[in-house]
């Protein structure tokens, strides 16, 4: 192959390092912003006045923007900074378009703004890092097919015939994303600050956890690791320890990933064959995950002097530590009985701040620190601050996952203790087991402190390192390497022991011996087209293994008669409900676990009943929520058997100061913020025919007349709730108002089922 | 050139070769051919054995109950204790322990203390004149004056969207009817604004 490269005229071209400059100081910024975000809403699960009474600011709203904000503006603009600054160079050829990489740069900023504005407005799809509204997701869309077009194009045009590793990864990472945005986010449109899912309870959690997971896996954990496989062996200058653990855990690692969705829904009203499914492919993650951090650490063997040495090799060998822990955590959490205690708790929280603040937080600025001297032509500003930052970094790390694992277990264990001497719930009130973890939330507020200090630290940094720099233009250093050429691969030798050694064998053992040295793959990376097509295949066939299933399948979903399609009001009000982010909060689904039957009983209901105990919640109850509420943690109890349980006045006070006054204290030591701006801002009735419509349109089985009439009707069931209230002594005119309409929507919360049950006692 | 045996071409590939660099190279890094980790290797089969064992015990095999079914199982077993628990004649009896603890001053003192650590005062005021709940003070009842009548309807709860839950299900027994001794010490007490009685209150003598 050599003398055909020789004989090669040498091309000669410049690298585009001006876009990575530009992602890695969005990543800086960005990642600041969005862990200050994660900070305030921290605090104030401490200090619930912090909520400042202020609608943009309650945590409700806060906390989509902060995750938004951490993996789509921090996380990705990191994963951005390296693929273009690592795909030039394992494709030795500049980004096919400039200008492309601008729009993706600019249009990915905007985007990052408008999440910023709309999400504290509380225009909201409420699936947990898919709510951005239908326009802004088109937008995404836009901005995600330009971009990976300049990637594919890229590609065709490098000058290196074999795609390494990091490629396969990237490539993955584009089709994965894309394929999951699309259909997680497939809705009717009602106005430019609403819309509705096309799918609906049982199905829409489904769809939304099988987005929810493989974000994970195709944003915070493919592209880290094609980061990891560029900018590890470079760092440690070392080899990378196996180029066949590489395959095997790549291809096992898209493939599996996919399937594990379901286990984020364990003991929900999800067919069990789903939750297993969700379950095994989860355990069976565990080893290709590892396969990652083996060939991440092994890489180091030789090089550990170094680790000493250089806090960038630091970064990175604690952020492959935490990719390894959570990559265990993860199948751990995902058996049955483990998610049971820990599934809604702390728990979860601390999981996850183990992948993202170690894995993808350490790698990010890992490479940051790396890319810092090369993209500024200038030695860092303080480089003692590097080493600072990675030690109060872990520090903060250490703290924030150690206080939510007490807290999530504690809590969990809380929530399912009963007392012997009584049989009953040791405590009964939920309120009771969020006291027992506020110093847990301390600690962790005091963790993430220290961890958004460090990334301070980055950033004044970055900042002085770049204008400190002496040469005004950067010096563009010329590359040059030979065209591509188009030599066959079955013209290249293949590299066969059995040939060297001049075996004897039936022409059968050299194709063996072919299979299993993976010679095959080495065919796969000439061709990016057949590389790209297997991992669509890869992920798309395990998506429809379990999607056409969970939607074919009538038995998944056994409708309930008596549970009937909502009321217009209870309609606006339930988007109040999702607009005001309480899904953070608050869960939807009593799982079947005596525990949650208990706590969560049907409020009034003869304990000797013989459905008194069935209070879990089934999937049929859900058939018209559109998109389900089922939420993932429990800051607060939670809400799905709350209808009728409380009176109307209680609610409206509630809302206006969860505590109450002194005169009347509601919920003692509740953390949840108040709600006072829905007393006086209005309901919009208008728009109802047009929600009505829309959920008719899929397949909710509302009237021609019941759209006609919705407004009147809503207006109707107001007057009555507001009277209702009036009459208990609260002041004022409320029919009109938000809070009318939430409560209509909390006061029919899970009831539809019991009028079932009754119907059939009689 | 010779002939090799089977067993030798099986050594050439189960043979560990550590540390051979592969040729090729991309932007200087390199990659080494290291067989795959032993320990590596197993764990990843096992995990699919598994994965198949998991299926085929709690879907087809010996234990193919679903969670609801457990659910369901625990249930009653739990409902079995608390009968055991409370005694066969655990209802007959109520009318019988009232006649010891209504007027009873350590049972009333007991009630009090049950009255504000489940948060009865929130609906029905500290003094018991009504806020969100009903008077307790007065002689309008809802359930009826009777202190098994009180305890049922603390017990089950009242009627559906009035707030009254279902308290059985979070005060032990002995707690309620010190609630009740507590609740009917109140009668009469004349608070200061009360709650005037709702409709549906009726009076008693």
């Amino acid at each position: 192959m050599e003398h055909v490269a020789e004989s090669q005229r040498l091309e000669k071209f410049v690298y585009d390092d001006d876009i990575t400059r530009k992602f890695v100081f969005a990543t800086v910024l960005w990642g600041i912003v969005g862990m200050l975000v994660g900070l305030i809403v921290a605090f104030q699960l401490v200090l619930p006045w912090l909520n400042l009474e202020i609608e943009w600011l309650t945590f409700g709203r806060l906390r989509p923007l902060h995750t938004n904000a951490v993996i789509f503006a921090f996380a990705c603009n990191a994963v951005f900074a390296g693929m273009y600054y690592s795909s030039q160079r394992l494709l030795k050829t500049r980004m096919f378009s400039d200008m492309m990489s601008r729009i993706h740069f600019w249009g990915w900023q905007l985007i990052i703004v408008i999440a910023a504005i709309t999400l504290p407005l509380g225009i909201t799809q409420s699936k947990e890092y898919a709510e951005l509204e239908w326009w802004v997701d088109l937008l995404i869309t836009a901005v995600w097919v330009i971009f990976s077009i300049n990637f594919f194009l890229t590609i065709r045009i490098r000058r290196e015939r074999h795609l390494y590793v990091a490629i396969w990864f990237y490539i993955a990472s584009l089709i994965a994303v894309a394929m999951l945005h699309l259909f997680n986010n497939l809705v009717i449109p009602v106005s430019l600050t609403k819309s509705y899912p096309i799918y609906s309870g049982v199905q829409d959690a489904f769809m939304q956890w099988w987005y929810g997971h493989n974000a994970v896996a195709f944003v915070l954990t493919t592209p880290f690791l094609g980061m990891m496989y560029y900018f590890m062996p470079k760092a440690a200058e070392r080899p990378v320890y196996s180029y066949r653990l590489s395959i095997l855990h790549f291809w096992t690692l898209i493939f599996l990933y996919i399937w594990a969705g379901p286990h984020h829904l364990h003991y929900t009203a999800l067919p069990g064959w789903a939750s297993t499914l969700g379950m095994v492919f989860s355990i069976m993650l565990w080893m290709p995950s590892w396969g990652g951090m083996i060939n991440g650490l092994l890489t180091l063997r030789g090089a550990w002097h170094k680790v000493a040495r250089d806090p960038v090799l630091k970064f990175m060998v604690v952020a492959i530590t935490f990719y390894g822990m959570s990559t265990f955590e993860g199948p751990l959490l995902s058996i049955k009985s483990v998610n049971a205690l820990g599934h809604y708790t702390d728990w979860i929280i601390g999981h996850v701040h183990n992948g993202t603040l170690g894995w993808n937080g350490f790698l990010a600025f890992g490479m940051v620190y790396w890319l810092m001297p090369r993209l500024f032509q200038n030695t860092i500003w303080k480089p003692q601050w590097v080493e600072l930052h990675f030690w109060i970094g872990t520090i903060g790390i250490l703290l924030y996952i150690v206080s939510m694992y007490v807290a999530g277990i504690t809590q969990g264990l809380m929530w399912r203790a009963f007392d012997p001497k009584t049989g009953l719930l040791a405590y009964p009130d939920f309120v009771d087991t969020v006291m027992n973890i506020r110093y847990f939330y301390w600690g962790r507020a005091l963790g993430g402190t220290l961890y958004l200090t460090g990334a301070i630290l980055c950033g004044i940094n970055l900042y002085m390192t770049w204008a400190t720099r002496t040469k005004k233009e950067y010096d563009e250093e010329i590359q040059e390497a030979p065209a591509l050429q188009n030599i066959h691969f079955g013209e290249m030798k293949t590299p066969s022991r059995l040939r060297e050694r001049g075996a004897h064998v039936a022409d059968i053992a050299y194709k063996i011996e072919a299979l299993i040295q993976l010679y095959w793959h080495r065919k796969w990376e000439r061709l990016p087209l057949t590389l790209t097509v297997m991992v669509v295949i890869a992920v798309g066939s395990a998506s429809l293994f379990e999607i056409i299933p969970t939607f074919a399948i009538k038995s998944n979903v056994p409708k309930i008669a008596s549970v009937k399609p909502y009321t217009p009001l209870e309609l606006a009000g339930r988007d109040i409900y999702v607009s005001e982010g309480c899904y953070n909060c608050h869960s939807q689904m009593v799982r079947p676990m005596r525990a949650e039957t208990e706590r969560y009983n049907f409020p009034t209901v003869d304990p000797n009943a013989s459905f008194a105990s069935q209070s879990y919640s089934k999937p049929g109850e859900f058939i018209y929520d559109h998109p389900f509420q089922w939420g993932s943690r429990r800051i607060g109890p939670d809400l799905h058997r709350e209808g009728g349980r409380r009176t109307d006045d209680w609610h409206y006070k509630h809302m206006m100061n969860p505590r109450g006054t002194q005169g009347e204290v509601l919920v003692e030591n509740s953390i949840m913020p108040p709600y006072p701006w829905l007393a006086h801002k209005p309901t919009d009735f208008s728009i109802l025919p047009k929600k009505i419509w829309a959920m008719r349109l899929l397949g909710v089985p509302y009237t021609l007349e019941q759209e006609k009439t919705s407004i009147q009707h809503a207006k109707a069931q107001a007057k009555e709730i507001a009277d209702r209230i009036r009459m208990k002594g609260i002041p004022g005119k409320h029919e009109d108002k938000q809070i009318i309409a939430l409560i209509a929507y909390l006061q029919r919360l899970g009831t539809d089922i019991l009028k079932e049950y009754q119907n059939n006692r009689m | 050139m010779h002939h090799h045996s089977t067993t030798e071409i099986v050594e050439e590939f189960t043979e560990p070769s550590y540390d051979k660099l592969l040729d090729h190279e991309y932007d200087g890094i390199r990659e080494y051919d290291n067989p795959l980790p032993g320990w590596w290797k197993n764990l990843f089969y096992l995990s699919i054995l598994f994965a198949f064992g998991y299926w085929g015990y709690y879907h087809f095999g010996g234990s193919a109950l679903s969670v609801q079914q457990i659910h369901a199982l625990e249930v009653a077993q739990a409902n079995a204790e608390m009968k055991q628990r409370r005694g066969k004649d655990f209802e007959k009896n109520l009318a019988n322990d009232f006649q010891k603890i209504v007027g009873n001053p350590q049972s009333i003192a007991k009630g009090k203390e049950a009255y504000t650590k489940n948060g009865c005062l929130a609906c029905h005021r500290p003094d018991g004149g009504g806020l969100i709940g009903p008077n307790l003070t007065d002689r309008f009842w809802i359930f009826g004056p009777q202190p098994v009548q009180i305890y049922k309807a603390i017990s089950n709860g009242g009627r559906p969207n009035k707030g009254m839950e279902a308290w059985g299900k979070k005060i032990a027994p002995d707690d309620i009817k010190a609630l009740v001794a507590y609740v009917i010490s109140l009668r009469g007490t004349n608070p200061p604004n009360p709650k005037k009685p709702e409709p549906d209150e009726t009076p008693f003598p």
